[in-house]
């Protein structure tokens, strides 16, 4: 996509100078983590208390309108620059909690599975892969790479202009490779893609970090930069890698794979789709920014900062709900079926409260397929063959439906339907097909929902509700949107469980691991797709507080708030 | 699972609000007419397969954009990465087809430094007696800037099929003959995969490959 080198280009023009720390030097990654993790996680502490109050404090000064002491507002100003330049130069720490964070996710997928294993199921590969073929590319891939990193890592050293100097020493060294290598390490080994956070470092460019896990010959795993690639393109070469490696295979077996799946259900053109709005968004508010004189500017950082924290503390919420969920496993899954009224009026309660016309049918309906399906599986039969007609019947009757949501290629359809009369729908193979399909729709709506809440946030007719309770709103939303798929997942693989009990844990293990990963990546690409909403909502912002602001401010002297007068 | 194709266009579908854009599509991507359709919010996705000669498939990726006006800030984002795309208007609202022109400057100021191969159609043929643009007026408008010109009916089924494998063919054969080719960064035309041929993700992102046919 040109898009996003379109905007870093810009990005970096605004902003304090991304310091040279901001590259993670790969050595340290793996065994370095932990404590990483804490520094930053102690040092964003540290900085966001003040710069919080800060955001809030200033944001009444932007309001108000008290008397002028020049003075001041002289204070003021020179405080907040102190102040406000913190937050900037803050983005590079919490850039390497992100890629922290996902590392933890990954040790605890080392957990259950062994290394092979883990390979295998990753992001975008799928069960049945050799498992040589797959080790000998991502060996060769991190090789390749890790000369390019160790290359990136000098030179940004060296310059000045950190994001700048990884991309040419990108296009200097070899372009087309360094992409192969790239999607090759998505493919084979196992990634976390998380971007976005970067928005931290104001509404500057994404960065993608790839977190590879490398074979036993590195031991350790590798923290990958990619910093052109957005998430959709990821996903699309993921994807492609993996049609390509389909066409060679014999058509006798024909494996679900996620990423195919999900562009099936036209998940990657909305994730696509947001992606351009969100970079629009970013480009236009740095656009305002650039308007503005100092003073102003530093006034509508904080403001901006302000919504952008409501966005972090999501993720910190969520990583402490997921510990949560680890210890309340049992329940989670026993808890389905009132949860899922459940859902619905919480997705239709958080639809409302944002004050945009969007409405959650289609995920709804995507999601009730998918516990459908589970609950016919589960279902006790007494006669095998009666109970086999009617899950026929049923299953019909459900693609039926489907048809007339019509969401996807007719063809796919049919052929699915064809799939499913010759296979049992109780047999593993099939829950497993199933399960992966869900998680791919589910997902897929997912995203779509959230990037029909940016094009009516931006639709340009007036704001009703503060962006800033709009950004609570849709934290809450996406924190619904992961826990139903976690829900979602963990239930497939007790499905999976329950019909594969007479299988050996060898044969089942691999799938159930597969659909929990499948699982894990789906929310991550939700909360990726929902960070893409962070520009959207502050350019939405600056249009309905500061067109407003502005045009007062350019009749007056600028205003001092109460707020100073208190500090 | 998805079937192999040769390569995969992205269309963009354009015009006045209520023409009938997604009940178009939906034809064509579908198979069935709704009577009732909600107006289409920013932009929705549909896809198909075209068989443009015996065993040659090539995936369409449609953009339905939204036809109001408040939605075209929005809208207006999406036009860079296609390379060709439905400027549809109604034959019995003339309005819709006076407004043909501005489409497309708003598409081609849109879409540097690329450029969108597109097709002028006139929707709703069915409703004959309501016609309120003649063919040949359409048709003279298509001519003068360089379009083809179709009608056609969502509800009757009406050339709709032709009107997407027409503009496909024109795209291929661009394709074919190097005026259109494969950029990396621009999703226009995506380079697709034949059956035991291996194409690593290097090779497809090549401006300059040959197609395979």
């Amino acid at each position: 996509m040109s898009l996003p080198q379109v905007t870093m280009s810009q990005a970096p023009s605004f902003e304090a100078e991304p310091s040279a720390d901001t590259v993670v030097p790969d050595q340290e990654s793996t065994q370095e983590v932990p404590d990483v993790s804490i520094e930053t996680a102690s040092t964003l502490e540290s900085f966001e208390q003040p710069q919080s109050t800060e955001g809030t404090t200033s944001d009444n000064s932007a309001k108000a309108d008290t008397t002028t002491v020049s003075e001041q507002s002289d204070h003021a100003a020179g405080e907040q620059e102190v102040i406000c330049d913190q937050p900037v130069s803050l983005g590079p720490d919490t850039e390497e909690e992100v890629e922290s964070s996902p590392q933890e996710t990954d040790k605890s997928w080392v957990g259950w599975s062994s290394w092979g294993k883990s390979i295998l199921s990753s992001a975008t590969s799928t069960v049945g892969q050799s498992l040589s073929s797959v080790k000998v590319k991502a060996g060769e891939a991190l090789r390749l790479h890790r000369t390019s990193v160790g290359e990136e890592a000098q030179e940004d050293g060296g310059v000045e202009g950190g994001a700048d100097a990884a991309e040419s020493a990108h296009s200097v060294d070899s372009p087309t490779s360094n992409r192969g290598v790239f999607s090759s390490i998505t493919h084979a080994g196992k990634s976390v893609i998380s971007g976005g956070l970067d928005a931290l470092e104001f509404i500057g460019k994404k960065t993608m970090t790839v977190l590879a896990e490398s074979d036993p010959g590195f031991k350790k795993t590798k923290i990958l930069m990619e910093k052109t690639a957005s998430l959709s393109q990821m996903l699309k070469e993921a994807k492609e890698k993996e049609r390509a490696r389909l066409c060679n295979q014999p058509i006798s077996a024909p494996s679900p794979h996620y990423g195919i799946l999900f562009d099936d259900y036209q998940g990657l053109s909305h994730l696509e789709a947001l992606e351009i709005l969100s970079n629009e968004s970013e480009v236009k508010v740095q656009a305002f920014l650039s308007s503005l004189t100092e003073t102003e500017q530093e006034e509508v950082k904080t403001e901006l900062i302000f919504i952008k924290e409501i966005f972090i503390r999501q993720e910190d919420k969520e990583a402490q709900e997921e510990a949560e969920v680890h210890e309340g496993e049992a329940e989670v899954s026993k808890d389905n079926a009132s949860d899922s009224e459940e859902f619905l009026s919480v997705l239709t309660e958080l639809l409302f409260e944002l004050h945009v016309a969007a409405t959650p049918d289609k995920l709804n309906k995507a999601r009730r397929r998918a516990h459908d399906w589970v609950s016919e599986v589960e279902r006790p039969v007494t006669t095998d063959t009666v109970g086999r007609e009617t899950e026929d019947h049923l299953n019909k009757e459900a693609l039926d439906e489907e048809n007339k949501n019509g969401e996807n290629e007719q063809e796919k359809n049919e052929e699915t339907s064809e799939e499913t009369k010759e296979k049992d729908p109780r047999s593993v193979e099939a829950v497993y097909e199933s399960s992966v399909s869900s998680l791919a729709e589910v997902t897929a709506r997912s995203i779509e929902q959230l990037h029909k809440v940016a094009e009516l946030i931006l639709h340009g007719q007036e704001q009703e509700k503060a962006a800033r309770d709009q950004a609570q709103v849709l934290t809450r939303l996406t924190c619904a949107m992961c826990k139903e798929v976690k829900a979602l997942a963990k239930k497939f693989s007790d499905t999976l469980l329950y019909v594969g009990s007479p299988k050996k844990a060898e044969e089942l293990n691999p799938l159930v691991d597969s659909v929990l990963q499948e699982g894990s990546n789906s929310t991550n690409y939700i909360q990726n797709a929902f960070q893409l909403l962070l520009p959207v909502l502050q350019i939405s912002h600056l249009q309905s507080q500061h067109c407003h602001n502005t045009t007062q401010a350019e009749g007056a002297t600028p205003n001092p708030s109460p707020a100073f007068l208190i500090v | 699972m998805e079937a192999i194709w040769l390569y995969q266009f992205r269309l963009i579908v354009i015009g006045d609000s209520t023409v009938g854009k997604s009940c178009l599509i939906r034809r064509f991507t579908e198979g069935r007419f709704a009577q009732v359709s909600d107006p289409t919010v920013g932009v929705d996705f549909f896809s198909r397969l075209v068989e443009i000669e015996p065993g040659k498939r090539i995936k369409l990726q449609i953009w339905d954009t939204a036809g109001q006006e408040r939605f075209r800030s929005i809208t207006r984002a999406y036009y860079r990465n296609s390379v060709g795309g439905l400027l549809l208007f109604d034959i019995t609202n003339r309005r819709s087809f006076q407004n043909v022109h501005d489409w497309l400057e708003e598409a081609r100021s849109h879409v540097q430094p690329h450029s969108i191969v597109f097709l002028l159609v006139g929707h709703k043929c069915d409703l004959e007696a309501q016609r309120q643009v003649s063919r040949q007026e359409a048709e003279k408008l298509a001519g003068a800037y360089g379009m083809r010109y179709v009608e056609t009916s969502a509800r009757d089924a009406i050339n709709v099929e032709h009107a997407f494998t027409e503009l496909t063919r024109e795209i291929f054969a661009l394709v074919r003959s190097g005026d259109i080719t494969i950029q990396e960064g621009w999703e226009g035309v995506k380079s697709g995969f034949v059956p035991n041929v291996v194409h690593s993700s290097e090779e497809v992102t090549k401006s300059d490959r040959r197609c395979l046919c």
